[in-house]
């Protein structure tokens, strides 16, 4: 018991904790609703804005026929196989649109201890403006660029070499060649920061060197499907001739892998997907469709699959959402009967305090500071709760080389919080402090029965 | 009468009050002069109207008509918010049950008249009225820790601290053995004579008239039982 005097908020606070086990069990059901709210506002938020980043501003994704939403997924979130390859020619044929302002060529298929190695082109580090936190980008192929957090977890840096295994998922068959770590990326919060880059044409090496006689179902197992064993006719070979520098580059390279790998040499160049900003929006009508209608190839809208990513993860949002709403209400009922029954068992002492000269505003007060002192603790708690649920959220995904979401989060809309709490307290404590408001101090003087 | 309001401690004439939910229950009361220094016993079965004269005494009700003054104040006529002032000020009251809070110490207790009255509780006012009272070491005791005599005089110390006028007891010895009936009685007239607060005890206790049958300042109004009379009996001012 503290010595400091009482007043009023300090008589609130020894009421509200008259009833410890009532009070407890209140506070606990309003916390979790509160805290079910911050964590749907956290999480979602931070998923919108992690794939609003991913997006980095492509307009289109070019893959092998397939479902659009996979493509998205395999090409700009990492987290699907691709449906296929398509045509290093296609590459080339988008440039050649006129509404195309950017076509960077993306090949999938191989990884290093579970980070997917995307070989691409210098484009690719000025489409998500990417920054080196050390070293400089590739020259040549089995060169590679880590992100943070795969430099973070592997602890390679530039000059390093490592191992790249056959498939997405780890354990499949380790590459002969190495890769030499040429750089390491700035973090950006990103997808990037989970992924190697490096040139296309050291995924086209790595397979030829891998030996593909050898290829066996494991491999078919690990990626839905093979990125470099078509014997596709070598027959775009004129139009990688009209390809701009980097292509040129790959050409060069290319060359030079035929001359080690001979078995390689026969097999068509291709890529997994291809990521297109638009030169206007005038594309956005045009471009899908020409897109679908060339045989193999199919166009993903990330604007559409994302918002029917969105509506797919909404309906658990909203699932958390009713739950949360549901505790909420619960709670409130919770506490207006809680705070009625301490109004009807407390009627003498609130009596007595009316006798003493307390007005019937200042009764009320005293019941409504109650209700609002739940509501503050239930706040704290609530978004503690928010932030460490999120925390642990973030945990599981990070192992799970998901989406990326932070505890440490802060969103201006976990002031709903705060705000839910006080009105859903306001109002629980309306009725309760009206009664104390009313209160018939003549009770006092009834013989008792 | 006007004129004796400003002198007399208590005074009432023509008071008259109605409750609203029963127009049956309409209370006529005595007039009564209580003059400074004297102490006021009211008599009368239950349902007299002894209550509800007190709850006028306090400003809890409003009268119908009539008029009473408490030392020269007409609490009645105050608006609300100075009626509770006053009576956290001027009145200090000691209900029959007590009501003392059992979620709070007997110290957070003595503090509640100050916290009523939106105070800063005066701890050595407390501690000395305790000390007067030979019940300092209970401070840090709940209520329900306290024997019926330890926590009359909690109730009483309650209503002393602000250094009121009047004190007004509600049936202070019901329930009460002769003795600790006795003791409470000497205590209060000691009290309410140090003090210099004017006592006014409503009960039904005969044992009251028979230990103060020699205490002079002692006046006395019997309440006639509701409804028997639209007049007020005679009243039984038996002033020594």
């Amino acid at each position: 018991m503290s010595r400091s005097p009482l007043n009023l908020p300090r008589l609130a606070w020894r009421y509200l904790w008259a009833r410890p086990m009532l009070t407890a069990l209140n506070l606990m059901l309003l916390s979790l609703g509160l805290a079910a709210i911050g964590f749907v506002v956290l999480v979602s938020e931070q998923l919108e804005q992690g794939l609003r980043r991913d997006l980095g501003g492509i307009d289109l994704v070019v893959g092998a026929k397939g479902s659009p939403m996979q493509i998205l997924l395999a090409g700009v979130f990492h987290l699907d196989q691709s449906t296929g390859n398509i045509p290093l020619a296609t590459v080339s044929q988008l440039k050649a649109q006129p509404l195309v302002a950017q076509a960077v060529p993306i090949s999938l298929g191989d990884s290093f201890r579970g980070h997917r190695i995307v070989g691409t082109t210098a484009d690719y580090l000025a489409l998500y403006q990417l920054e080196f936190a050390q070293g400089r980008r590739w020259t040549g192929p089995m060169q590679a660029v880590l992100g943070a957090e795969v430099a973070r977890q592997s602890g390679l840096k530039p000059g390093d070499r490592f191992h790249g295994t056959h498939g997405l998922a780890g354990g499949g068959e380790e590459h002969e060649h190495p890769y030499e770590v040429t750089g390491v990326l700035v973090p950006t919060g990103g997808v990037v920061d989970r992924l190697v880059l490096t040139d296309l044409a050291s995924v086209w090496e790595a397979h030829a060197a891998h030996g593909h006689a050898a290829k066996s179902a494991h491999e078919s197992k690990g990626r839905g499907h093979d990125d470099h064993a078509s014997d596709r006719d070598r027959d775009h070979a004129s139009d990688r001739a009209e390809d701009h520098d980097h292509a040129a580059d790959h050409e060069h390279e290319h060359e030079h892998d035929r001359e080690h790998t001979g078995a390689h040499a026969d097999a068509a160049l291709e890529v997994s997907m291809v990521l297109v900003r638009y030169r206007s929006p005038l594309a956005a009508v045009m471009l899908p469709r020409w897109v679908n209608a060339q045989a193999g190839l199919q166009a993903s809208v990330p604007a559409l699959e994302t918002a029917r990513l969105l509506s797919m993860v909404g309906v658990g949002v909203d699932v958390l959402r009713g739950f949360g709403g549901v505790l909420l209400l619960a709670a409130a009922l919770s506490v207006l009967v809680a705070l009625l029954h301490a109004v009807r068992e407390r009627q003498g002492d609130l009596a007595m305090l009316r006798m003493l000269g307390a007005t019937p505003a200042r009764v009320a007060g005293l019941i409504a500071l109650e209700a609002l002192m739940l509501a503050s603790l239930a706040t704290l708690l609530a978004l503690g709760l928010a932030h460490g649920f999120a925390a642990v959220l973030g945990a599981v995904l990070a192992q799970q080389q998901s989406v990326r979401i932070s505890g440490a989060w802060v969103s201006a809309w976990e002031a709903l919080v705060p705000a839910l709490a006080l009105g859903l307290a306001l109002i629980a404590a309306a009725w309760p402090a009206w009664r104390g408001y009313r209160l018939d101090v003549t009770e006092l003087l009834q013989t008792p029965r | 009468m006007a004129s004796t309001d400003a002198t007399a401690l208590i005074a009432s004439h023509g008071l008259r009050f109605r409750y609203e939910a029963s127009a049956a229950a309409d209370l006529h009361f005595p007039d009564l002069e209580l003059p400074r220094g004297a102490h006021l016993l009211l008599r009368g079965a239950s349902g007299s109207g002894k209550s509800t004269l007190l709850a006028l005494m306090a400003g809890l009700l409003t009268p119908t008509a009539g008029r009473l003054a408490m030392d020269g104040v007409e609490v009645g006529a105050l608006a609300p918010a100075a009626r509770d002032a006053w009576r956290g000020a001027h009145l200090g009251f000691v209900p029959q049950r007590l009501h003392l809070s059992a979620s709070l110490s007997v110290r957070d207790n003595l503090a509640l008249p100050y916290v009523a009255a939106g105070l800063k509780p005066d701890e050595a006012r407390i501690a000395a009225l305790l000390a007067e009272l030979g019940i300092a070491p209970l401070l840090d005791r709940r209520p329900h820790a306290l024997s019926q005599g330890q926590a009359q005089r909690v109730a009483l110390a309650r209503a002393l601290l602000r250094a009121p006028r009047f004190v007004l007891a509600d049936e202070p010895t019901a329930n009460l053995d002769d003795e600790a009936c006795e003791a409470t009685l000497a205590l209060l007239r000691r009290v309410a004579t140090e003090h210099g607060a004017s006592l006014v005890i409503a009960s039904h206790d005969a044992r009251i008239e028979t230990a103060w049958s020699e205490w002079p300042a002692l006046q006395r109004l019997r309440l006639a039982r509701m409804g028997s009379a639209a007049m007020p009996l005679p009243t039984s001012c038996a002033t020594p």
